[in-house]
């Protein structure tokens, strides 16, 4: 029999929980506008000549893929009807809606096949992979797909999504043209998407306005327009959802959180982008730090719980193992840092002594400098604040380099220039599009690749393994198996891993929950 | 230029056509220099503005190379120059990575709500800062005290935290004016209520601008007015028992105008590109915020380009501040410039 303790505590819950979601049973209202911030003016509104995020928030609205993602990984059809895929991993078929582009014009398997091959492949950062496997396309008729693939590709599928790069163009505005310099690109986009572009007053503002017969769903969308207003402050952004004249800001700082929480008209949500974590790069070429166990060792002495407690503002978790385990299939239970290297400064310290580290003058051991990407993620700039004075402790001096980004990019991927790095990394949501960059010997050098410049034939082969399989469970273990060498050899040290937050107004609905990506606005309505 | 016998008789002197053409010579070496500087610097500072404008995640190498090659940015820099100079003899100020837009049509686009930003807090700061300086007139006073101590904290207190502190009292608290941007974006207002909707936008970054040039203004003018005060003339108007408000205008507001001139126009040569910080913590889409997504895009063409107007703003405007010299003050119309 339950205890009254229990019941009392069960029935509250209850309560509470019901509490919180009030207004989630009321039936949606029809009309209004929708602002919500971008932190730039986008350089186009097209979703895959650029992986930036104020051109995805805005394209990935205008355009769509063939498909959506649900936030626990499950495929929803969108421009795709349906589908099937052959027992190989090679063919996909699939059967298209009847949409129709904002100019009116049909859409047709013909679109999927110039946007595919001829569009996303060439222009889409992270649709590239996808693009190198596919090996050709047929389109039987003008609602049927074939895509054959040259190697299964593991997260095909999930390439197909517009956040993922996958997003169809118009073939009829572009089919012969220069891509980078047609309107369509440049100022005018014509998508399928539940809203079309209207307006866009450069450094002010964009426009999209409600599609009156969507095609996917006609009761939808509920908003009659939207408008994206360009706020590169991020207090001006938080100051204009006080005031009421934006609804959402995505991509906050995390530093508003308090000034959210504490307003009855604000709230705040857990946003459906892919999730990620922030991350430090250790230089593996550079002494002390390729010793593993000096990585170790300085992974030891940061006190993690408290970097989340106070400088990330409790948002997220420390990372256990070396991906994040808001990915669930990729999770080794094996693996657990809290156990592994618990923050421990004396077992620190005999680490370092081990490796040869030996203290000097004035009980220091070696200098390190720590570059950090505070222009986009100021968070981590005090996270190395605090870290410094942690590593203080075991006789390490560090001295932070605080940079924006041209500056980040080129002192860490391209001179190699730094120690350790601290940045945030996404996931693209699959480790094939997201986290294989950390840790591939490929992606040495890269823009946001593998900083540590870390190489490991056995982890190569175990990514390459986990594309090439199909089904996450198939996958699942060869990353599992990659993240166990990971844990050991230690290039890159977890901080965090989150998931971005939304601060919104309370009578914005609807938006969350539903597929990974900025919110879905088809279903987004505004509360009276 | 040459002298015409019926022109007004100053205009003819030999040394001022001297002056004007040397004054203007200058001015076009110094915008050239500042071009070639801006260049470079530019060009040299890391960064990449392809990066910025294909997005974080490396792109497909082809199609890097496509925007390098489009943008001309696959030449060699002495070659990049150039090509910057033959354009600019065209008229063409180069294209917006960023943007795709003309440089000159944003430029323009831009500066034209930079200067309904700025020229009506310059004139107001400029007419209201004489004003306060003229009042002010008895050093030493309470008045004086005070409006020298406000100045003093106008002066000093950076634009970014006012404009925060406004924005906190009279947008979220009181709930009166609108927080950032220029227009209400949601209703999309058209025609007189637009207008208004602009008007009501303007007020919270004008203020903030307003502050910071009146007392600039204040206090170069009240210097200059305690100054001629001081003047033997003063003595001899006042004991020909002139009122004090004939002797404030006739005598010593002339008198003191030149330091005053100066320093207005010093300000107005810097209304495109003073307003940086304002425009960005109220969203304003002026030149100033254009400037700071510039930089962080590296949309060389643009930046280039601001600079460029700017220089040329900054030149104007003190040419055309040395010419206000002749108009107000008869003794330079006389002697001729001092260095002359």
């Amino acid at each position: 029999m339950p205890s009254l303790k229990r019941v009392i505590a069960a029935v509250t819950f209850g309560v509470c929980a019901s509490l919180a979601h009030p207004v989630t049973a009321q039936t949606p209202h029809r009309g209004g506008t929708a602002v919500f911030s971008l932190s730039q003016d986008p350089a186009t509104i097209n979703p895959v000549v650029s992986s930036n995020i104020p051109e995805r928030q805005l394209g990935c609205i205008v355009y769509q893929g063939l498909i959506e993602v649900t936030d626990d990984y499950k495929i929803l059809p969108l421009l795709a009807k349906s589908w099937t895929v052959s027992p190989d991993g090679l063919t996909y078929n699939f059967t298209l809606a009847a949409a129709k582009w904002h100019d009116g014009q049909l859409f047709t398997s013909d679109d999927v096949k110039y946007s595919l091959l001829e569009f996303n492949r060439k222009y889409s950062a992270i649709f590239a992979a996808a693009g190198r496997v596919i090996d050709s396309i047929v389109t039987p008729t003008r609602d049927k797909v074939v895509i054959k693939l040259k190697q299964p590709f593991g997260p095909f599928m999930i390439s197909l999504g517009c956040m993922q790069g996958g997003a169809i163009m118009p073939a009829h505005l572009y089919r012969g043209t220069n891509v980078l310099t047609n309107t369509t690109t440049t100022s005018a986009p014509v998508g399928t998407g539940a809203f079309k572009f209207e307006q866009w007053k450069h450094g002010e503002f964009v426009r999209l306005t409600k599609v009156p017969d969507y095609y996917a769903e006609p009761e939808r969308p509920y908003l009659d327009a939207l408008v994206a207003k360009i706020i590169v402050q991020p207090a001006a952004r938080i100051q204009a959802l006080q005031t009421g004249e934006v609804d959402l800001v995505q991509f906050p700082a995390q530093s508003s959180l308090p000034v959210i929480k504490a307003n009855p008209k604000l709230k705040v949500v857990t946003s459906d982008v892919a999730p990620l974590s922030e991350i430090g790069f250790f230089n593996t070429t550079r002494k002390p730090l390729d010793d593993k166990r000096v990585r170790q060792a300085l992974f030891m002495a940061t006190n993690r719980d408290y970097l989340l407690k106070t400088v990330f503002f409790g948002i997220g978790s420390v990372g256990i193992m070396p991906f994040t385990t808001d990915i669930a299939w990729l999770a080794n239970p094996a693996i657990d840092y809290r156990k592994l290297y618990p923050f421990d400064a004396k077992k620190a310290n005999t680490l370092l002594d081990e490796a040869g580290a030996a203290r000097g003058v004035g009980g220091k051991r070696f200098g390190v400098h720590i570059a950090v990407l505070a222009s986009q993620y100021p968070e981590l700039q005090q996270a190395a604040q605090a870290i410094k004075s942690m590593w203080q402790a075991i006789g390490v001096d560090v001295s932070i380099d605080s940079l924006e980004d041209a500056t980040y990019l080129k002192r860490v991927y391209t001179d190699g220039d730094f120690d350790i790095s601290f940045i945030a990394y996404t996931t693209f949501s699959d480790p094939a599009l997201g986290i294989t960059r950390s840790f591939a010997t490929a992606s040495i050098g890269k823009p946001f690749g593998n900083a540590a410049k870390y190489s490991n034939p056995k982890v190569d082969a175990l990514f390459e393994q986990g594309e090439r399989s199909t089904t996450p469970e198939e996958r699942g273990v060869f990353y599992q198996q990659a993240q166990a060498i990971l844990a050991e050899d230690l290039p890159v040290m977890q901080l965090r891993q989150f998931r971005e937050l939304n601060f919104a107004s309370k009578n914005l609905m609807g938006l969350w929950g539903v597929v990974q990506g900025n919110g879905r606005w088809t279903d987004a309505w505004i509360a009276r | 230029l040459t002298a015409s016998p019926n022109a007004h008789p100053w205009w003819t002197e030999n040394w001022l056509v001297r002056y004007v053409l040397s004054r203007l010579a200058w001015a076009v070496v110094t915008v050239l220099a500042v071009m070639v500087i801006n260049f470079l610097v530019i060009h040299i500072a890391p960064g990449d503005p392809v990066q910025a404008l294909v997005g974080d995640f490396p792109a497909p190498p082809e199609y890097v190379a496509t925007i390098r090659h489009q943008f001309g940015l696959d030449r060699p820099l002495p070659t990049q120059l150039w090509l910057y100079f033959i354009h600019f003899a065209h008229g063409d100020l180069g294209f917006s990575f960023a943007n795709r837009l003309p440089v000159l049509d944003l430029i323009l686009d831009r500066a034209r709500w930079t200067l309904l930003l700025m020229i009506p807090a310059l004139t107001l700061a400029s007419f209201a800062g004489v004003a306060l300086a003229l009042v002010a007139t008895r050093p030493g006073s309470t008045l004086d005290g005070g409006i020298t101590a406000i100045s003093l904290i106008g002066y000093s207190v950076p634009v970014f935290w006012l404009g925060q502190i406004l924005v906190l009292v009279f947008a979220i608290d009181l709930e009166w004016l609108p927080a950032q941007g220029m227009t209400s974006a949601r209703d999309a207002p058209s025609g007189a209520a637009a207008v208004l909707d602009i008007g009501w936008h303007l007020i919270l970054p004008a203020f903030c601008v307003t502050i910071y040039y009146l007392a600039v203004v204040t206090r170069v003018a009240r210097t200059a007015v305690v100054q001629s005060l001081r003047q033997d003339f003063v003595l001899t108007a006042q004991s020909k028992g002139m009122s004090r408000r004939r002797i404030l205008w006739r005598h010593v507001l002339p008198n003191a105008l030149i330091p005053v001139i100066t320093v207005i126009g010093y300000n107005f040569g810097y209304s495109l590109t003073g307003a940086i910080l304002v425009e960005s913590v109220f969203a304003w889409p002026g030149l100033g915020n254009l400037f700071i997504s510039s930089i962080t895009n590296r949309d060389y063409p643009v930046l280039e380009g601001i600079f460029l107007v700017t220089a040329v703003t900054v030149v104007v405007a003190n040419v055309i501040t040395d010419m206000l010299y002749f108009v107000v003050d008869p003794r330079v119309r006389v002697a001729g410039p001092a260095d002359d």
